[in-house]
């Protein structure tokens, strides 16, 4: 997903960025970026504090109702096949589809912002071959990869252990993620800095004699950092939709359910020939409903920066 | 000449992409765990003879770099992907092979669907850019692109199948089905849903693609001489935008052909679709890499061709590609 | 040389309008267009302008002074912000401007345009051969074969030679691709010519010979033609009638030989002493300083007095009204008045000049 939607970014050019306060208050005044802001808004404030809304995640073991009941006003979501309460999976589900959401989108704007730049900045045979690289990963279908390379990854790390309270297995998928989707962000970064390049007080710094490491950090870097929002708010639509994906299939964590595990166990419970609705309603909802709502933010980003480029010319 | 030149380079950047998969791939057999010895080691289908048989082929006994990876880029170019660890030790392209037509025939059809779909959509949508019509069918295109495949396909399956029992849920044939003509009507009913999910997922994407082109065209000058020509709206959209906004599009489509294809594969999970999807999930939950690595390498360098051929499909469509003048 | 799409043609007048009312007529015209931020711009302010057959009007004007704006409202194809807020604009009676206009009726088959910059006003992807036979058979409701017939002979007319007539645009050089325009924009055999700026970008050689051409069809086809461009030695060479457009206002308007030998109004005169004139001998230029006004925040009075060198109090306060003190001469400054009837003495606006070195 983050590769075809940052193809529609990037296939605008943006010739200078600035203001991103005044952005962020232009976007406030669209309607439709408003609702989805206040969308992420409460989603993100799930995901920060399940236990207080819904108590703490349910397991097989500590589930109390009947397997498979539909929504009812004890049950709002409706149970699972072990009995567990939906609407707690799914509230706890949004906490670790948005952490591992934003973590793979951090990595994957840190690689692909990184190599953008350097090729942007250097141009020439490192700009060339780094593009070669970035073109084949947008091309292959790197969700394909992802899928190998997660097991393979988690077979080398060793899967018991936790860092920051987040389990491996979570932490491969998000290390796999990130090495899969960065190159539609690096295609964006580098034609950005091809342009910044050309600039005024990049070429005063570079006769000042800025080391090209703090050229970049000091000069390049601060100008698109609204480009790299708005492309991050996209990317990150796209890796929770690549991490339900192969939660899905089964790459997810059993322990720390995320939306994409909880349908998973859905399709192994066989809910879709059991008509069991409610079992994939909740949560494949809230992956479309965070998918939507960043999507809209991120072109709602998009459109104010191409005006404000068209304004300053 | 120029236009030679162009497809020559796109011909280099295809074979390069293709040989840029093989060097992650041999990097990926190298890193899975426990070396290619054990792994075939543990694999105890394989007989010993076939085993030597293959270590002498892959050079498994030689230093790593270059000596392994020429054996592999080798063997690989000659059809050689080594042996299956679930599949009684089956040739990995003889077990991919199987696969590939029932995969082909709904990622096939779905896409054919949906282009036509979206299509009309986008350009539909396009046109009418900022009026209510537009605002709507955007937000269907948008939410349609945001679902994941195999939810859709879940959703589909609870209601068109169960609830309403219209289609059969699962599977490719009816066990012990009847043959002949019934026999295509029968994998028909069981492709449906299927091909109705791949397309409905597909046709938010290309009517959005064609969307803003279409209204990016509107834009140009063109557009405004057919208007004072007097020509019909309909006309100046099919005569006139169309052929300009869909260059683009066939080029950003090929570029997501990769990852349609990924997501593809998981509604063969969900309908139980004995394609690669199916293969490919059976081979992660057995950790069956080599078919992993096959089904990669079928379909990277599936998507690679169809690149390639957006591109020649390109420069049939666009004049000023096929006589070599500025893109 | 033949005239084969066109002036053997029997022209059809279409339904409402009347033989007898003037080929094209502009009056009181006003267009504006809504800003991004809601405020209303003025593009073109009540202007009047009328063209008959085989004559020919130049339209003259710094960029932005509303001279396509002017194209768009005739052909009814403003921008989607852009409105008539006032005047008329009439076809031989016909009514452009109401509800409900007989646009798909004039466009073309009356009124044809040839557009600045013959690289985007022709499609790309289509051979010009059938641009040029598009209008014939879905607009005139000929046959395919008839179509591509005519079509051949127009691009012949126009001089395109025979074995680019399957060309595609971007195969022909840019002098070609204006002359294909120009025999698309015939194709229907219209009797009204628009040219916006047709020669704008092409190098002064083959500029004439477009020019040439235009002149040409306009004699050969009975053509009523409006030139626009800012170029006005362009004028002077083609044009019957000219009308000096500033800031959305026809500043001054009268025959060719009438303004260009006395410029009355402070703007012509600009205009006019902008460039040195070789024939005439004269090396000093006059240098007009300043900028147009931004048309979103016009100040009242004469748009031209922040620049004008005779501007005094009521300049800044007053619009100057457009006098007419000849048929069709105009003139739009308080300096002028209308006296006893005879054309007003020229007052030489008191510019900076520039000499220029000999050479
Ligand atoms: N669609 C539009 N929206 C807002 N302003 C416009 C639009 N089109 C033209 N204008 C403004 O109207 C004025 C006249 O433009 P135009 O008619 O193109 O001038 P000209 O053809 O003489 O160069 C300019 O100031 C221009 O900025
Ligand atoms: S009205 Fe005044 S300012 Fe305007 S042109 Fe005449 S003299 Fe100049
Ligand atoms: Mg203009």
């Amino acid at each position: 997903m983050s590769a075809s939607a940052s193809v529609n970014l990037s296939t605008r050019i943006r010739k200078r960025v600035s203001g991103g306060n005044r952005i962020a208050l232009l976007l406030l005044r669209r309607w439709d970026a408003r609702i989805a802001i206040m969308i992420v808004s409460l989603l993100t404030l799930s995901g920060v504090a399940p236990e207080t809304l819904v108590g703490p995640l349910q397991t097989a073991t500590t589930a109390t109702a009947d397997a498979l009941l539909p929504p009812s006003g004890t049950h709002l979501f409706g149970t699972d096949d072990l009995g567990r309460d939906l609407l707690n999976l799914t509230v706890h589900g949004a906490r670790i589809s948005l952490v591992v959401g934003a973590l793979s989108a951090a990595i994957t704007l840190v690689i692909g912002g990184g190599i953008g730049m350097i090729a942007g900045y250097r141009g020439g045979r490192v700009d060339a071959l780094l593009m070669r690289v970035a073109d084949t990963f947008l091309i292959l279908p790197t969700f394909v990869l992802a899928l190998i390379l997660a097991p393979i990854l988690r077979e080398l790390i060793g899967d018991q252990t936790e860092i920051f309270g987040i389990r491996t297995t979570l932490l491969t998928i998000v290390a796999v993620i990130g090495f899969t989707s960065w190159s539609s962000t690096a295609r964006i970064v580098r034609s950005q800095t091809l342009s910044l390049r050309e600039r005024t007080f990049v070429e005063r710094a570079r006769l000042v004699g800025l080391s090209p490491m703090r050229i970049i950090a000091r000069h390049i870097f601060p100008n698109i950092r609204t480009v790299l929002v708005a492309n991050g708010i996209v990317v990150i639509a796209g890796s929770i939709l690549t991490e339900s994906t192969l939660s899905f299939i089964g790459l997810g964590d059993p322990f720390q359910p995320s939306w994409g595990t909880i349908l998973g166990n859905a399709q192994s419970a066989a809910a879709p020939s059991l008509g069991a609705w409610w079992f994939i309603a909740a949560p494949g909802c809230a992956i479309l409903i965070t998918v939507v709502a960043c999507t809209i933010i991120g072109n709602a980003i998009d459109e104010l920066l191409d005006r404000d480029v068209r304004v300053q010319r | 000449m120029k236009a030679r030149r162009w497809l020559l380079g796109r011909l280099g950047g295809a074979i390069a992409t293709i040989l840029m998969v093989l060097l992650l791939n041999f990097v990926l057999f190298r890193l899975m765990p426990g070396s290619p010895d054990r792994a075939l080691a543990r694999n105890p289908r394989v007989s010993a003879a076939a085993m030597e048989a293959a270590r002498v082929r892959w050079g498994l006994d030689k230093p790593i770099f270059p000596d392994q990876l020429i054996a592999y880029v080798g063997a690989t170019l000659k059809g050689d992907f080594g042996y299956s660890v679930k599949y009684g030790g089956r040739e990995v392209t003889s077990v991919i092979g199987e696969k590939i037509g029932p995969t082909l025939l709904i990622v096939g059809l779905g896409e054919i669907i949906a282009l036509a779909a979206g299509i009309a959509l986008g350009a539909w949508t396009g046109w009418r850019r900022g009026r209510f019509g537009d605002r709507v069918g955007t937000l269907g295109a948008l939410i349609l692109y945001s679902m994941p495949y195999f939810w859709l396909g879940m959703l589909l399956i609870t209601l068109f199948a169960t609830t309403l029992g219209w289609l059969p849920t699962s599977g490719i044939s009816t066990p012990g089905g009847p043959g002949g003509i019934e026999g295509a009507i029968d994998l028909l009913r069981h492709a449906a849903l299927p091909i109705a999910t791949i397309a409905l997922g597909l046709i938010g994407q290309y009517a959005i693609l064609l969307r803003s082109s279409v209204a990016e065209s509107l834009r140009e000058g063109y557009v405004l001489t057919a208007r004072a020509k007097g020509l019909r709206d309909e006309r100046i959209l099919r005569g006139h935008i169309l052929p300009n906004a869909l260059l683009p599009t066939v080029t950003l489509a090929a570029l997501n052909a990769g990852y349609v294809i990924g997501g593809a594969l998981t509604v063969e999970i969900v309908f139980s679709w004995p394609g690669l999807g199916l293969l490919t999930q059976e081979a992660l939950q057995s950790r069956d890499y080599p078919i992993l690595q096959g089904v990669f390498l079928l379909l990277s360098v599936s998507v690679v061709m169809a690149n390639l051929l957006a591109d020649l499909l390109y420069s049939r469509l666009d004049p000023r590609v096929r006589h070599g003048a500025a893109r | 040389m033949s005239t084969a799409a066109g002036a053997d043609h029997v022209r059809q007048l279409p339904a409402g309008a009347d033989a007898a009312s003037p080929l094209l007529e502009i009056s009181g015209l006003r267009v504006s267009f809504t800003l991004s931020d809601g405020r209303r711009l003025t593009a073109v302010d009540g202007i009047n302008l009328s063209v008959a057959p085989s004559e020919a009007v130049g339209l003259a004007g710094e960029s932005g002074s509303g001279k396509s704006t002017v194209v768009g409202a005739i052909m009814g194809l403003l921008a989607p912000n852009g409105r008539i807020d006032a005047g008329n604009i009439r076809y031989r009676g016909l009514d452009l401007v109401a509800k409900g206009a007989p646009l798909r009726r004039t466009r073309w088959r009356e009124i044809a345009v040839v557009f600045q910059g013959s690289l985007v006003a022709l499609n790309p992807v289509i051979k010009v051969r059938d641009q040029v036979a598009e209008a014939i058979e879905l607009r005139l409701g000929e046959s395919a074969e008839v179509a591509q017939e005519k079509a051949k002979h127009l691009l012949h007319d126009v001089g395109i030679p025979e074995k680019r007539l399957n060309a595609y645009p971007h195969q022909l050089s840019g002098g070609q691709r204006q002359r294909a325009m120009l025999a698309v924009a015939l194709s229907c055999s219209p009797a009204v010519l628009i040219g916006d700026e047709p020669t704008t970008a092409l190098d002064v050689i083959v500029q004439a010979q477009i020019l040439e051409l235009l002149d040409r069809m306009r004699q050969e086809y009975g053509l009523g033609l409006i030139l626009i461009t800012h170029d006005l030695a362009v004028i002077a060479d083609m044009c019957d009638r000219v009308a000096i457009m500033y800031a959305g206002r026809i500043v001054e308007s009268g025959s060719v030989k009438e303004i260009f030998s006395a410029p009355r109004h402070p703007y012509t005169q600009a205009l006019l002493g902008a460039a040195p004139d070789a024939r005439a001998g004269r090396r000093t230029i006059k240098v007009l300083e300043g900028h147009p006004p931004d048309l979103s925040a016009l100040p009242p009075g004469c748009h031209f007095a922040p620049r004008c060198p005779l501007a005094d109090a009521r300049c800044r306060e007053e619009d100057p009204p457009t006098i007419e003190y000849a048929d069709r001469v105009t003139l739009a400054c308080h300096r002028y008045s209308l006296g006893d009837g005879k054309p007003p003495t020229p007052i030489d606006a008191p510019y900076p000049t520039l000499e220029l070195g000999k050479r």
